[in-house]
């Protein structure tokens, strides 16, 4: 009987009931149909026969399986796709994840109302090579640590300062992040005013410009925040530029260092370039821009705009990368 | 009680006498129909002549003076009409006074009335004494105060909670009452709200209140907490037969979050924001002889809200609607009674803008779908254990009925008087959930002729089969604040996915099916 | 032209008791000569970025803030007061290998310091809280030590070893403590509790420190196993370490800069005497390598040097006597204490800060600062003004509350009447006549 489990009550559990009763209770329910359907918006999200992966995305991105607009989960994308895991995305937000922040991957299900439990995304990689076809080769070590912080601190900080603190991609935040989540004029004002403080203090805590914040600091020195941003870039162009293989640390397939890189070069250039990126402005104009995607290009001698659209084209091939490509405002 | 000076005149010993009486009743401002059970005599006395000379209210030393006027100028002005005799002058002091305690600004005990003659007392105003009797009206009352903290616990349906508040009454001296409540709970987390609330025309039956919330709190049955923040405008008015009315617009920010790890993909699909903006209207009337335990009488209700259409705007439209039937009847056996209950619910989603017949309908999200089920209204389930279940939750539906009969019988040695009552019942729901084809593939949002066949077929879907249905006994007990239910019951129709349970179940609330 | 150099001030035997400041130190000793610069000792309520270390230059009035800007912006002065360290000739590898380490410094190393002298309650108020005081003009070690102790807990959040603050962790005990016995739900006398073992035992015995032992060991070796991939002392081995390449293990060279990062971190991590001094255990007998270089750098750059460093004379400097007036020790505290105040404590001092900054930048004679345009929540000073507008009124409002109340022409009054429209009366004995008539 379908209902037998879950009605297990809690008496009989300390007190004995007589057999010939529990013969009686068990022959309830005296009529069993069959379950009701789920509703109309629950479908698309219950069905299929893929793993999910839940990201920021919108629903024609997500259904064209195109990169998400959000750094973390547009890293574990990308190297999910790399390891050749076959996986369905769907839009979301923070608060459908059970660690607070996307990306995680719900499996998918055995049966209709088996409820699988989800994947954060720090066991990414082992589910990766569990069920990923090519498992991405791993680089030493070395020197990897110290170049994860640069994605993690400084170039992080300049995306968060440009996309949430610069009031020129206001409106680019609202439509990624702000306007998909309420139409209504007040609620907008509130998450953009949480997501604007959420930012700061994030910057804040590793210190303007990736130096230690010491005490009473409020204020982020945007100055600092893109000079770090464009000496990171510069010095990953540097350590790319090392490698003869077009990888990071002479890979011969892209790592998931790779796909961290691209993460934010993908956005940076996507979202925050401008017509004239390859003009030379003079030396003190790289910050009076503060066009992420038009630093991306420049550092080094291209190295990372190079990067990007290798491993762009290799994941999302020609035909459609023009639509994901250009920022369709 | 009541007093008047002392009769010295003859002439005026007579009305003085038959004025104390009628103090006295007027002094009772909950009875309804004060004269009815008069002898034929005080009757008699009643047809005379009479008119209001003037009215006192003593102490109340912070109730403004426009609000009063609404309740006694209108009685003064009256008086010039020679026509009044002293049963309506009676009547009208009764009916005012009536309208003072229904402001809750003043205690209870501390009423009095106390009328006097006033031609005895300004004897030289009136030259020529007229056969009407003129009336010197004083009510004595006594204000509550103003700043009230209080502390304790509550029930609500299925919940228990405890909780903090503080009423400023009577603020700026027109009855105006600021209620600030924080409360934490079994399943609230927290909850802050604060209502103003005011009469309108110095009208105690019809009363504004503005409301600010912000609650956070634990959906178990769904895997998920939902928190609020927002406000209501209501306007409540009782009707001369006692019906009661609430027109409200209210603007909610939902956030659906704090999922639980095994939250169903139902749920994790739903979570996030999204604000409702509605205007709802609710129509109560009870006829119940004692709401927690009736033996006698009828309850209806109605509650229909509208969200999201036309200029309301928000990220939610719809149109829903409930229906709530319950009466009892007492059988000639003392009691002994039998009652019986039905719900039903309906909500349709519409597209957003003016439009009805627009391409795109977004389908009804979790917090808006209805959840049956539990031990306030269909007995036997667990909580939302009726309808839908995508995994463990309880995704809840867009149409659904219920309805249950019992039978209350009086406790062998406890007996009729007792508030302890054994009861039998049965009782079965049915929720549906709204089906329909997409509009396009991958889209949340349906087109609005899939949403009309949709909703045919949910109805129609209700009557496929037997309702789940459970059946029981258990005990009744009901307390002023709550009434309490012990019940062991055992399904006999369920769906499969529902969480019917078999053995005992307790329910404590204030409102039951 | 002589730079000041505003730090925090000395202490544990170090010129400086926070990194960055110790690293912007330990960089002007090696590039700068003594009579280019001043140090002064400081607070960050006393300069206009509110943070340190912070390098003014009299002849433009440019305040400049944190150790990096501070050596961008050195790199932009002459060479007379400015000894470039020979930044040219080094292969790009060395500049992104340097930013990279300096970047993990700042991320990894920070953290595990802050959690050495600041998170854990033990060594806080052992050490780090009297070095503060020692440092800090009254009454400000009231105040500034615990701001920078609530920033440096925030820093280290992320490491999930807030209970070594055992202040923070008793007293989140005793709420806890206290929610249940409210709640009236478990109710264990005190006596029983104890017996029930929530204090006792060897675990109740152990401090802390002694029970993340080994999670705090791991999160040091995390940061000391990159570390030491660096050839920190190459100087001395410049000779053998060229042209290794062929050999297993090759180590990585990095700028002067980084080296004065990594060792105002690790100094600070090695040199204060500390009750729970797990941190400078973990480095003293694993990694030898690096407390070498962090012993051998303080001799080579502050001792032996025999050039003291140039800090301002309190007496007789106007700058430094100017920022450490009573009057303006006051006002700093007064601010920190403002700060304090739920919510709109930090608004204001959100709105202050802002403030300083522009005014500094307004002062400068250096257009360069102005390139960066405002972010958006530095546009909120019409918030601010609002929230000021509204309080001021709902303060009228109440008054004028109490004012009514008071003289309650409007509220009430113990007794109030109500007559029959005099019509009657009002036209005397004729009017009555004809009342009669009527």
């Amino acid at each position: 009987m379908a209902t037998a489990a879950p009605v297990a009550s809690p008496p009989r559990k300390w007190i004995h009931i007589p057999r010939p009763l529990q013969k009686l209770f068990d022959t309830f329910p005296l009529l069993a149909y069959d379950g009701n359907a789920l509703p109309a918006r629950a479908q698309s999200a219950t069905f299929g026969d893929l793993p999910t992966l839940y990201v920021f995305s919108t629903e024609e991105a997500a259904l064209l399986g195109a990169p998400s607009f959000n750094p973390s989960c547009l890293k574990w994308q990308t190297f999910l796709k790399l390891a050749g895991v076959k996986f369905q995305i769907l839009p979301s937000t923070n608060h459908a994840s059970p660690t607070g922040a996307l990306p995680f991957i719900l499996p998918k299900r055995s049966s209709p109302t088996d409820a699988p439990s989800p994947i954060p995304s720090s066991k990414f990689h082992e589910y990766a090579l569990k069920f990923g076809t090519s498992s991405p080769p791993e680089v030493p070590a070395l020197r990897l640590d110290a170049y994860q912080t640069l994605l993690d601190v400084p170039i992080r900080n300049a995306w968060l300062q440009a996309l949430y603190r610069d009031p020129e991609y206001t409106d680019l935040l609202d439509r990624l992040y702000i306007s998909p989540a309420s139409s209504s004029f007040w609620v907008r004002g509130a998450l953009r005013h949480q997501l604007r403080r959420a930012a700061e203090s994030e910057i804040l805590k590793t210190g303007p410009g990736g130096t230690a914040s010491t005490a009473l600091t409020l204020l982020v020195d945007e100055q600092a925040v893109y000079r770090a941003a464009v000496n990171a870039l510069e010095a990953l162009a540097t350590l790319l530029s090392e490698s003869n293989t077009g990888w990071f640390f002479g890979a011969e397939t892209p790592t998931l260092f790779d796909a961290s890189v691209f993460a934010y070069t993908h956005l940076m250039i996507k979202y925050m370039s401008d017509g004239k990126s390859e003009r030379q402005g003079e030396e003190g104009s790289i910050f009076a821009e503060r066009r992420l995607g038009n630093i991306v290009r420049r550092a080094g001698s291209g190295e990372l705009g190079g990067h990007h659209r290798r491993l762009f084209e290799l994941l999302w091939p020609v035909d459609s990368s023009t639509v994901f490509l250009t920022d369709k405002a | 009680m009541a007093s008047s000076p002392s009769a010295l005149g003859n002439t005026v010993e007579a009305a003085t006498a038959k004025i104390d009486k009628a103090a006295a009743i007027v002094t009772e401002p909950k009875e309804h129909e004060p004269y009815q059970a008069q002898n034929p005599i005080f009757e008699d006395h009643l047809l005379a002549p009479a008119t209001v000379n003037s009215i006192e209210v003593h102490g109340a030393n912070n109730t403004r003076r426009g609000l009063l006027d609404h309740l006694f100028k209108p009685i003064v002005e009256e008086s010039v009409n020679p026509d009044t005799t002293l049963g309506d002058v009676l009547g009208r002091i009764s009916k005012a006074t009536q309208k003072l305690t229904r402001f809750g600004i003043f205690k209870e005990d501390g009423f009095g009335v106390f009328i006097s003659d006033a031609r005895q007392k300004q004897q030289e105003q009136f030259q020529s004494p007229t056969d009407r009797t003129e009336l010197d009206v004083s009510i004595r009352v006594k204000e509550q105060s103003r700043l009230v903290f209080s502390a304790g616990t509550d029930f609500g349906n299925s919940e228990g909670s405890a909780y903090t508040n503080a009423v400023l009454r009577n603020i700026f001296g027109g009855a105006e009452t600021l209620s600030v409540n924080a409360a934490t709970g079994t399943r609230t987390r927290s909850a802050y709200n604060a209502v103003f609330s005011t009469p309108l025309n110095g009208n105690p039956d019809l009363r504004l209140a503005l409301e600010g919330l912000r609650s956070s709190t634990q959906k178990p049955w769904a895997s998920h907490d939902e928190h609020l923040t927002g406000g209501n405008l209501r306007l409540a008015w009782l009707t001369d037969n006692g019906d009661n009315h609430t027109l409200g617009y209210s603007g909610v920010w939902r956030q659906l979050t704090g999922l639980a790890a095994s939250a169903s993909p139902t749920v994790r699909a739903d979570a996030g924001d999204s604000l409702k903006s509605s205007i709802t209207h609710t129509f109560t009337r009870d006829r119940r002889d004692n709401p927690m335990l009736p033996q006698a009488g009828y309850l209806l209700r109605t509650v229909s809200e509208l969200a999201g259409w036309g200029p309301l705007k928000g990220d939610v439209s719809f149109l829903k609607s409930e229906v709530e039937v319950s009466t009892a009847q007492a059988l000639p056996l003392p009691g002994v009674s039998v009652g019986a209950g039905f719900r039903a619910g309906l909500l349709c989603p519409l597209p957003t803008g003016y439009s009805l017949t627009g391409a795109s309908v977004a389908p009804s999200r979790i917090n808006d779908r209805f959840q049956l089920g539990g031990p306030t209204d269909v007995r036997g389930f667990s909580l939302g254990g009726i309808g839908p279940h995508d995994g463990a939750d309880s995704v809840g539906g867009d149409v659904f009925a219920a309805g249950s009969v019992n039978m209350l019988l009086p406790l062998p040695k406890a007996g009729p008087t007792s508030p302890l009552r054994l009861q039998l019942f049965a009782n079965g729901g049915r929720l549906v959930a709204l089906q329909g084809k997409k509009a396009a593939e991958g889209s949340l949002s349906l087109d609005s002729s899939a949403v009309a066949s949709g909703m045919k077929s949910a109805v129609a879907e209700l009557a496929n089969g037997l309702p789940s249905i459970a059946a029981g006994f258990g005990l009744v007990y009901a307390h002023p604040v709550a009434r309490f239910e012990l019940n062991f019951s055992l399904p006999l129709v369920v769906r499969r996915g529902e969480e019917a349970r078999k053995g005992l179940q307790v329910g404590v609330g204030i409102n039951f099916l | 032209m002589t730079l000041e150099l505003h730090v925090w001030g000395p202490a544990f035997g170090l010129p400086s008791i926070d990194a960055e400041c110790l690293a912007t130190v330990t960089y002007f000793a090696q590039t700068l000569s003594a009579a280019d610069y001043l140090l002064v000792q400081s607070s960050p309520s006393a300069v206009p970025s509110h943070h340190l270390p912070a390098l003014y230059n009299p002849s433009t009035a440019t305040w400049t803030s944190g150790f990096d800007p501070i050596v961008s912006y050195l790199s932009t002065l002459q060479p007379p007061s400015y000894h470039h360290p020979d930044v040219t000739t080094l292969p790009a590898r060395v500049n992104a290998d340097s930013q990279a380490y300096q970047a993990l410094l700042t991320s990894s190393a920070a953290p595990l310091l802050a959690l050495s002298l600041y998170v854990s309650s033990a060594n806080y108020a052992e050490t780090t809280r009297p070095a503060y005081s020692a440092i800090l003009p009254f009454p400000l070690p009231w105040t500034e030590p615990l701001a920078v102790r609530a920033s440096m807990a925030a820093r280290a959040a992320h490491l999930g070893m807030s209970s070594l603050d055992t202040d923070a962790e008793m007293e989140r005990l005793e709420k806890e403590e206290r929610e249940r016995e409210a709640a009236g739900w478990v109710q264990v006398p005190k006596a029983l509790r104890k017996a029930l073992g929530q204090n006792t035992g060897v675990k109740g015995q152990l401090s802390p420190e002694m029970k993340r032992r080994i999670k705090l060991e791991g999160l040091a070796a995390e940061v000391f196993d990159v570390l030491g991939e660096i050839d920190f002392l190459e100087e001395e081995e410049e000779e053998t370490t060229e042209g290794e390449e062929g050999e297993g293990r090759q180590r990585i060279k990095v700028t002067l800069e980084t080296k004065c990062l990594a060792f105002a971190y690790l100094a600070l991590m090695l040199f204060p005497d500390v009750p729970r001094p797990w941190l400078k255990e973990v480095l003293q007998r694993k990694y030898a390598g690096l407390c070498e270089f962090v012993v051998e750098y303080r001799k080579k750059t502050f001792l032996e040097t025999g050039r003291p460093l140039p800090w301002a004379d309190k007496e007789t400097d106007p700058a430094v006597s100017a920022a450490d007036s009573a009057l303006s020790v006051m006002g700093r505290f007064v601010r920190a204490v403002v700060d304090d105040i739920p919510t709109l404590g930090r608004e204001w001092t959100r709105w202050w800060s802002l403030r300083q900054r522009r005014v500094a930048e307004e002062t400068s004679t250096e257009s360069q600062q102005l390139v960066v345009r405002r972010s958006v929540g530095e546009s909120e000073n019409g918030l601010l003004l609002a929230g000021v507008g509204l309080t001021l009124m709902a303060v009228n409002v109440v008054g004028l509350g109490i004012y009514s109340y008071r003289y309650r022409g409007l509220l009430g009054a113990p007794l109030q009447t109500w007559h029959k429209p005099l019509v009657v009366s009002s036209l005397g004995a004729a009017g009555a006549m004809f009342a009669g008539l009527v």
